[in-house]
Order: structure tokens, then sequence, then C-alpha cells
């Protein structure tokens, strides 16, 4: 039989709230879900307020995304700084829990990409711990190139989609 | 005709004193579809003309073959246990003729018998006879498809077989995936799952009762099992991160996959019956893909680390590693045909993807496939034809088509909506 | 072809008529004979090999994906184990590679065919033009211009064999039965081992250029048609061949040179790349 985790509940609301960031699509309900937590993304987006420790406030405020050359999975100069405010964030939340996202472009083979996007994940991962946030409070996953931002076949759309997402998996302020 | 034969040779004997038989070497031929005339099956159950379009069906799909349009028939046959007016036939260009009738038994099975022709030579290939339930009628129809290009081509058919493959739909941006199964020329398409979460890669076991697959069910992409008879599914394993790209052994008690662990990926190999697993590589790039050889022995998988995603094999205990493809461009998800003479595989060049096959030692490597982005090669179980997914350009889809071996007769497989992830059965048993 | 083949056709010499006549009587009585075999029964000397699948299953026991199913919900048969019976008979694999025809033959210097009579020049070119047309590797290879043609380009020498070994005065009658008949065959180019797919032949040819009597497998790819379905289905698609493409235009007056062609051998391993 299917073998819950108990953080099937976290991962359903980051997924919601990945998706809600990163998307207008609906998201699917996980099947099978437990009749479990309030929905959270059904809170509506309050564009005006931004609750300080909410999962808009990270990605809106602090910056959720870093992004990667292709084939590559190393943090781009650029991208220090976002992470390093996210390591801050995370500092001033300590109950917040996240989950760094790892995404590839299309080209790529499909299971080459899920390795090459957890590869990805965890160089953020490795960098917010370096940074000093607690492991324990930090997965990865990778979609590979299963979820991208953009479908156009060009450049400028491949690096849109290589990208390190952090999302929120629990503790986070609503 | 034996003694007709026999006085011949002592003619052609006495002659050939006086001039020697002329030799000829032929080096070049013309590889055409054999033409080939399936009359609607006569006799008295309904199922007649139905199992005739199946066969016509499938032996078409197959690029080997050219059905002939009944309409052009000039003989009705009336008797399969009669030798048909081969005249009649080759006035058509028909090289190969199949005759069949069906007949409701007492016992209420249904009965099918069917013939092969040579035309010109005037004789028969293969007569066989079925005995099944009536609503057996489409496989009856496989099987005497994978009869007649057995006889034709040497190889056993790949009719009777099935695909499990991954049926997509909803925006580009947030695909809706779902695990199902269909028959090889598209009929019967069951869905296994409902989209709820992400599902890739399925691949049959030996039996075509199992199907390894990794999902995203619960937020964790791991490798799962879906048994078909139960509707039964596990999770492979319990393991703290990714798992994935499963492939069974030959024998079907082992599968192969790939554990990432500090985004690190390696392949390792579990015992189904003990569940104990082994590590087979062990180097900190990208090791991902395994593919059993036929006998078991050997397995290939990719490998980035020389730096570019490459085509490599090993020992079936994780010996030996060493790479393969040479051919230029990045070439990854190989595939060990089921015959063993081969591997098919993915090759990335200039931002094109194509289906690739080159021997196990890497020589003799063509390009079979033409697309925008081709991937993920499988086998038919005769190691003759492969099917592939083809993305289009521009986040417009994915389709599965399929391509004979021999680089000819690439088109597309009939799939319900968008498809991807084709693995295909062994022959039915 | 056709004009080419016109003017080899010239008088019959007076050997070519007396063997011809000889070989008319006894493709007569051949088709007497062949005729009389067409009326039997076929039934009992081409039975049917019953196969019973009684219990076979429409399809593999595939039981639906729990509750409601969005689309095409499996039917509710009951899920029967399928009989392990369907197998038709096949002759057992192979259990030995038949070895191929040439194969001690080794690299023999490749020459032009040799010289040819002048009144088959247009024969000679006309196969040229043939050997173009089909001259593309029955195994496609679909890489991108820029990169082809190096890796798996045709091998530029092949060996022809068998010429040495008869006179030149043949080699155009040869040639031109070679470019007739290559139209009609389509070899099984897909099997694993290129070696297997070699056959040949013993045939006999009526001064028409028509089939005189079925062509005969011989050498090592008659014994080995009977066990191995690969060298059958190229046996097969060689005597095709032989049927499909037949009258052949050959010189009437040259006749008692073509009268038989053996060994008639087809080889596509050049076609394969090999």
């Amino acid at each position: 039989m299917m073998k819950f985790s108990s953080g099937l509940k976290y991962v359903a609301l980051a997924a919601a709230l990945a998706l809600a960031a990163c998307s207008s699509e609906p998201k699917p309900a996980p099947a099978s879900e437990p009749p479990a937590e309030p929905q959270q993304q059904a809170a509506p987006v309050q564009s005006s307020s931004i609750v300080p420790g909410s999962a808009e406030d990270l990605r809106v405020n602090v910056g959720d995304t870093v992004h990667f050359d292709y084939n590559k999975y190393d943090i781009m100069d650029a991208d220090h700084a976002v992470l390093q405010r996210q390591a801050s964030w995370l500092a001033k939340y300590p109950s917040v829990r996240v989950t760094v996202e790892g995404h590839c472009d299309e080209r790529g083979t499909r299971e080459y990409n899920l390795a090459l996007g957890a590869r990805r994940a965890n160089a953020v991962k490795e960098y917010l711990v370096s940074l000093g946030v607690s492991a324990g409070r930090l997965e990865t996953i990778s979609y590979g190139k299963e979820r991208p931002m953009c479908t156009e076949s060009s450049e400028s759309c491949y690096a849109q989609n290589r990208r390190g997402v952090t999302t929120i998996t629990g503790g986070a302020s609503s | 005709m034996k003694t007709v034969a026999f006085a011949f040779a002592l003619l052609i004997g006495f002659a050939g004193q006086a001039f020697a038989a002329l030799q000829v070497d032929v080096n070049q031929g013309n590889v055409q579809p054999l033409p080939i005339a399936i009359p609607d099956f006569g006799g008295d159950a309904a199922s007649g003309a139905n199992i005739a379009r199946i066969v016509r069906a499938d032996l078409e799909r197959s690029g080997l073959f050219k059905p002939l349009d009944p309409k052009s028939f000039i003989e009705q046959i009336k008797n399969v246990n009669a030798a048909p007016t081969f005249a009649n036939w080759r006035v058509i260009n028909a090289q190969g003729l199949v005759t069949g009738q069906t007949t409701m038994q007492p016992d209420g099975r249904l009965r099918v018998d069917f013939r092969l022709w040579d035309v010109y030579g005037e004789s028969q290939m293969l007569g066989l006879q079925y005995f099944t339930e009536p609503e057996n009628w489409r496989r009856i129809a496989h099987l005497v498809s994978d009869a007649i290009y057995e006889r034709i081509t040497g190889e056993k058919g790949y009719f009777d077989t099935r695909i499990v493959f991954i049926s997509e739909g909803g925006p580009a941006k947030n695909r809706r995936k779902k695990l199902a199964v269909m028959d090889e020329d598209g009929a019967n398409p069951i869905f296994l799952t409902k989209g709820d979460y992400l599902v890739l890669t399925p691949r049959f076991n030996p039996t075509a009762q199992m199907i390894a697959y990794m999902s995203y069910i619960a937020g964790k992409p791991r490798v799962y099992l879906f048994d078909l008879e139960s509707g039964r599914q596990e999770m492979l394993g319990n393991f703290p991160n990714m798992t994935f790209s499963p492939r069974f052994s030959p024998d079907g008690n082992k599968v192969a996959m790939t554990l990432e662990n500090g985004g690190n990926s390696d392949i390792y190999v579990m015992d189904l019956r003990t569940r104990a697993y082994t590590r087979l590589t062990t180097d900190p790039a990208i090791d991902t893909s395994p593919s059993f050889s036929p006998d078991g022995r050997q397995i290939t998988f990719e490998s980035d680390r020389g730096g570019s995603q490459q085509v490599y094999v090993m020992n079936a205990d994780g010996s030996n590693q060493h790479r393969i493809s040479f051919g230029g461009g990045r070439n990854g998800t190989p595939v060990w045909s089921p015959r063993g003479d081969m591997i098919a595989f993915t090759k990335q060049d200039r931002g094109i993807f194509h289906i690739g096959v080159m021997r196990p030692d890497g020589g003799g490597e063509r390009i079979i496939s033409n697309g925008w982005e081709d991937e993920g090669p499988t086998w038919a179980p005769n190691g003759r034809v492969l099917m592939y997914s083809r993305t289009l350009q521009g986040g417009r889809g994915s389709q599965i088509w399929s391509v004979d071996v021999t680089g000819r007769n690439e088109r597309r497989v009939l799939t319900p909506g968008d498809a991807s992830d084709p693995a295909w059965s062994p022959l039915i048993q | 072809m056709r004009s080419s083949a016109a003017r080899l056709e010239q008088t019959g010499s007076p050997l070519g008529v007396a063997v011809a006549v000889l070989l008319h009587a006894v493709v007569i009585v051949a088709t007497l004979f062949s005729l009389q075999q067409h009326t039997l029964d076929i039934a009992d000397e081409m039975p049917m090999v019953p196969v019973d699948l009684v219990t076979i299953a429409p399809k593999t026991n595939v039981m639906a994906m729990a509750k409601q199913q969005p689309v095409s919900p499996p039917k509710e048969e009951p899920v029967q184990a399928p009989t392990p019976e369907p197998a038709p008979p096949t002759p057992s694999a192979a259990q030995e590679e038949s070895a191929p025809p040439d194969a001690s033959a080794g690299p023999a210097p490749q020459k032009a065919v040799p010289q040819i009579v002048p009144k088959t020049k247009p024969v000679q070119d006309q196969k040229k033009d043939k050997f173009d047309v089909n001259n593309i590797l029955a195994l496609l290879d679909k890489r991108a211009p820029s990169a082809s043609s190096a890796p798996n380009a045709r091998a530029a020498n092949r060996n022809v064999k068998g010429f040495g070994e008869q006179t030149a005065m043949t080699a155009d009658l040869s040639t031109a039965l070679s470019s007739q008949v290559q139209q009609c065959w389509s070899p099984p180019v897909g099997a694993p081992d290129p070696r297997k797919l070699v056959v040949d032949f013993d045939l006999f040819l009526k001064q028409d250029g028509s089939i005189a009597q079925p062509p005969q497998l011989v050498g090592n790819s008659a014994a080995a048609a009977a066990s191995d379905p690969y060298v059958r289905a190229a046996a097969d698609a060689a005597r095709r061949a032989i049927y499909t493409c037949a009258p052949y235009k050959l010189p009437a007056d040259r006749y008692s040179q073509w009268s038989e062609i053996n060994p008639f051998h087809f080889d596509p391993r050049q076609m394969m790349g090999q």
C-alpha cells in the first residue's frame, strides 16, 4: 500500500504554495490526501499586506529563486545575495522549514535531469547551510524538467527554467 | 516431381560438359514492404472481417508489409482448405496471400483457421488453427499477425504486446501525468492513476504483470511497483532521498535503479525477494538510467563522470565500468536490445535529441529518429522496433513514435491524447 | 533496361535451340506434374496446426486503479490466467550459423566488373544508374547532414565474388541478370546477424527467360534454412525476387551460357554496411 509520511501535509502545502508562486494554474490535490490541514493556498493573496514570515514574504520580499547555467549546478555570483537574504530570513523565523526544488530546462533527458535537479537543489541547500541554516530545516526535491516556468524553446526561456526554488513546507506565518 | 528433377539433372549434367552454370552475385536490393493480400476471413462467425482488418493494420504498421486494397481482389476465397488460384493474385501483384475462416464451434468457442500462401512459389508457407473464446478475437488477430510476421521475417512478432506509458494532459507548465497501459496498436487504453501526482518512466517486468515506475505521490519522488493483477502499489525500498530510473532484470527478480544522496546519483540493484540492495557505482558524477543485457550479466547506463553525459557498460556486479559512446554529442538513456545485439540511446547533438542505436561495443552507431526532442527508447520484444517519446518544440506537447531498427517506418503511435515514456511489454504469455 | 535488353536478344545459335527444345520438353512434363499436384486436396499435405487458446484472456490481467476513473474504465471482465499455449510452432533457434559462403574468400582485390563485350555496353551504363539508385544502405542513419557520411559511409571497396571462376565472356550476363533481379529483392535487412541472410540458389531458366523449375537452395544455406528462421526468411525473400522479376531479358543466342545459374548468390551484407 501507499505509505504516507507524516510530512505529507507539509509537502502538499509546499507544492501548493510553489505552484501559486509560479503559475496561476490550478493545482491538482495530491491523491488520497488525508482530510488534513485547512488548505493554505485557499487563503487569497492579499496584495496589499504581506504577512511577515509568510510564504509570500519569502517569495516577494526575500526572493525564492536562483538560476543556473546550462548543465551546471554551482551557485552563480549573482545569486549569493538572494541566498544570504534567505538565510537571514530563515534565521528570523526559526520555526519555518523549507524544501529546495531543483529544476532544469528541457535540454536534457528525463532521468538525467532528475539527477541534475537534485544537484541544483542540493547546491542551494549546502549554500544555505554554509550560511548557518540548520540542515534539519532543509529538504530537497528534484523536478527535473517536469515543471517549467516557461515553455518556449528559446535560450531566455531555458534560463528561467534552470532554477532552484526555496519553498516553505511548514512553520510559516499565514 | 522428383523423377522430373532427376531427369533434368541428368540432362544438365550431360550438357554441363559443354558449358558450366552461370554464377550470379546479387549484392544490392530494393527494400520494399511485401505486397500481401488479406481478404476478410470467411465462415459463420461475424469476427472474420474484424480479424482480417486487424491483421491488415498490424502488418501495415510494421512497415514490412503492404496490405493490398481488398477492392482490388479478383478472386473471392470461398474455402480456406482449397488452394487459391495464384494467377488471380499475381495479377494484382500480391506476393503473399492470407486466407482464413472463422467458425463457431458447438461448444461456443471460436475457431480461426488461416493459411499464408506464397503467391509466386505457389505453395503454402503457414497453416494454423486457433480455438478461443469469441470475445478474444482481437488477440487472435494479433497472434495471426505475429505468425505471418515471423514466417516472413524470421523473427518473432510483437503485435500481441502492450505498452505502458505516461498519458499527459493539462497546461505545459504543470502537466497532469497518468500511468496508462494499452495494446501495441493503441487499443484498450486503461489509466492506472488519476493524475493527481506526477508519475514518470514506467517499465514492465518480464511477465508484463508488474510495472516499476517513479511517482511523486506524497511529495516524495520514489520508485514504486504497480501490480496489474491486484492493483496494489508499493514503494520499492525505504530510502531517505529520491529513487528513480527503475528497470527490471531479465529474470524479473531484481530492479536496477538510481538513488540520489546529497545531490549525487548512483546506481543500485535491489533483489525483489530479499529487498537487499547493492551499490554498483560510487563516483561523484551522475550515474543513472541502468538497463540490463538480455543475459543479465551486464548493465548499460549513463554517466557524466568524463565531463559529459555518455553511455557506459559494466558487469552486473559493478565491475569493469567503461564508456562505449564516442560518436559525438551527449548520449544517455541506453536500453539494451532484447536480442542483445544493440543498445538504443538518446543523442543530444546541437540542441536536437535523436534516438540512436549502436552495438554494445559502441560501434556501428546510427541515428534512426528525426524529431526535435526524441528520447527514452524502448524495444519491441523482438529487438526489431523501437518506441520513444517525442516532445514537440515550444511546449506543444508530447507524442509516442515508433521506428524500425533499420531507421525505416518512423511513425506516430496512436495514444489517447498526449503521451510520453513508453515501455514495451514482453510477448504476452 | 528494356531497350538494352532488346539489343541483347539475338538470334539463337543452333546449340541453344537444341537445348531449348530439350528443356521445353522437360518443362512441359514438369508443368504437368505440378498441375496435378495443385489439384490435390491440400488439406492432406498441408495440415493446419491447431493451437488451442481456449482460456486465453483478451488482455493481460489488468485491475483497474481504485475507485472512480476519469477515463475509459476497464471492463469488468473476469480476469483469466492466460494459457502458456499460444506460440505457433516455430523452428527451434538456430543450432549453428550458416557460414557465409565467401567467408574464406578473404578480401579479394576489388576490380571493376571485367571487360564487357561491346554490345552490352548499354547494359553496363544502365546498370551503373541502377546501382546509383540503389546505392543506399538498407540501414538508415538520420544524422544531420553536416555530421553525416563519415562514420557510416558505405565502404568504398566491396569484394565481388565469383567472377574469377568463370570466363570474362559471361560476366556481362551475370551483371545483366543481377541488375534485373535486384529490383525485386527485398531482403530482411533488420536481422541481427547479416551472415545468415546470405543464400545460394540453383536456378534453371527457359530460353524466353522464364523460370524452368522452382529454384533450389544449395550450399550452406540449404541446410540452414531448415532449422534457422532467419535463413529461411532470407531464402524466401530471394526466391520471391527470382519469381517476381522473371522473365529475365538475356541474349537468346547465348542461352547455353545462362540456362542454369548456380550459384545464384544473394548477399545483402553490403546493403547493411557490413
